[in-house]
């Protein structure tokens, strides 16, 4: 989550087309590239982190290419309506199809691609792993 | 280097809808410019231009493009406009060449060998997967092949370790950094995961970070 913001509560805004960049695998060997749009946690962010760190043990290099920039507001529950929004709760990072989310670089390729599945496997969205040359 | 022949038609109406019809029947909308000449609108076949980038050659391959059934004309592809995550091709810009003048071309790199630093537990961290060159449209290299088996922990390859190729010069400053073989950061310990009778005191622990982080922020009196 961010360190400070302007402002601490923003509209929810809307998840149309599909990502503008970040679509190609630009630090790594291999990505995990969104094939739908969601509201992607910084919970969810670190169980892959966590997910590909233990898949791969040791070696490989991780890099994380989305970051939960927008605050997400929930009033508490049995509240009645009105009085204003409600309260900051998480963070989340807007993803939109075609977004590389997770680079990993320095492992052989069966073992990079067994841990992004897994890492997409904690994601809320369809995903699949590419690599770096696209022909 | 290998050539191509690739069929072109021009007389393609322009426009996103009709681009979409055309990809709709399994052609491309494409333009070829450069040395002068106006620019054309054309439409190729997907399936042979993406045969066309399966040469040795890659991107850098020169296609002999065959407007309207005339004599191939030597194009190189300038850029690639792809689909943001399915694999196919949306639109292509075809520049061309003068087959007896330098170009500007992107040559990949193909890190060759087990580095000796990652057997002793260090990571390949390459820096640039390519480099950028001056050739003839027919002598650019269709990638550089660089051995790093003899890299140990903290070493590193610039462009000036690059083979050089004849009639080939690298355009990237000699200092720049190709790869490197890093010591991997250490991972922080995994917690160890709560045991059943303090299961509770492990969920408060663990949604601790969005309500103390709003909590601190929070001016709002509470709600009702």
């Amino acid at each position: 989550m961010p360190k400070r913001t302007k402002h601490r509560k923003v509209h929810r805004g809307r998840r149309t087309g599909m990502a503008k960049g970040g679509t190609s695998v630009n630090f790594g060997e291999f990505g995990l590239q969104a094939m739908e749009s969601a509201w992607i946690t910084a919970r969810q962010i670190e169980a892959a982190r966590i997910t590909i760190s233990r898949t791969v043990k040791r070696g490989g290099k991780v890099w994380i290419t989305i970051f939960p920039d927008k605050a997400v507001t929930q009033k508490p529950a049995e509240t009645r309506m009105g009085s204003g929004k409600g309260n900051p709760e998480f963070w989340v990072a807007v993803v939109k199809p075609g977004r590389v989310m997770f680079e990993l670089a320095g492992v052989p390729e069966d073992l990079a691609r067994e841990a992004l599945t897994k890492a997409g496997h904690k994601l809320p969205i369809k995903t699949h792993v590419i690599t770096r040359d696209p022909f | 280097m290998a050539e191509v022949n690739l069929k072109a038609d021009t007389g393609r109406a322009t426009g996103s809808r009709a681009a979409r019809r055309l990809r709709k029947t399994g052609r491309i909308p494409a333009v070829v410019y450069g040395r002068g000449a106006e620019p054309t609108h054309v439409a190729v076949d997907h399936h042979d231009l993406t045969q066309a980038f399966h040469t040795p050659a890659g991107a850098n391959v020169v296609i002999n493009l065959q407007i309207d059934g005339a004599e191939g004309i030597p194009t190189l592809v300038r850029g690639v406009d792809r689909h943001p995550y399915k694999p196919f091709i949306r639109h292509v810009d075809f520049v061309r060449v003068d087959l007896t003048v330098k170009v500007h071309a992107e040559v990949a790199i193909h890190f060759v060998g087990s580095p000796i630093g990652v057997k002793e537990g260090g990571i390949l961290v390459p820096a640039r997967n390519d480099v950028t060159v001056e050739a003839l449209p027919n002598e650019i290299p269709s990638a550089f092949e660089l051995d790093v088996s003899e890299l140990g922990i903290n070493d590193s390859l610039h462009v000036s370790d690059l083979p050089q190729a004849e009639g080939v010069a690298i355009l990237d400053s000699p200092d720049e950094l190709l790869v490197s073989v890093s010591i991997p950061a250490a991972e922080p310990e995994p917690e160890p995961e709560p045991v059943e009778g303090e299961e509770g005191e492990g969920a408060e622990a663990e949604g601790e970070e969005a309500p103390e982080a709003a909590s601190e922020e929070d001016g709002e009196p509470g709600e009702e």
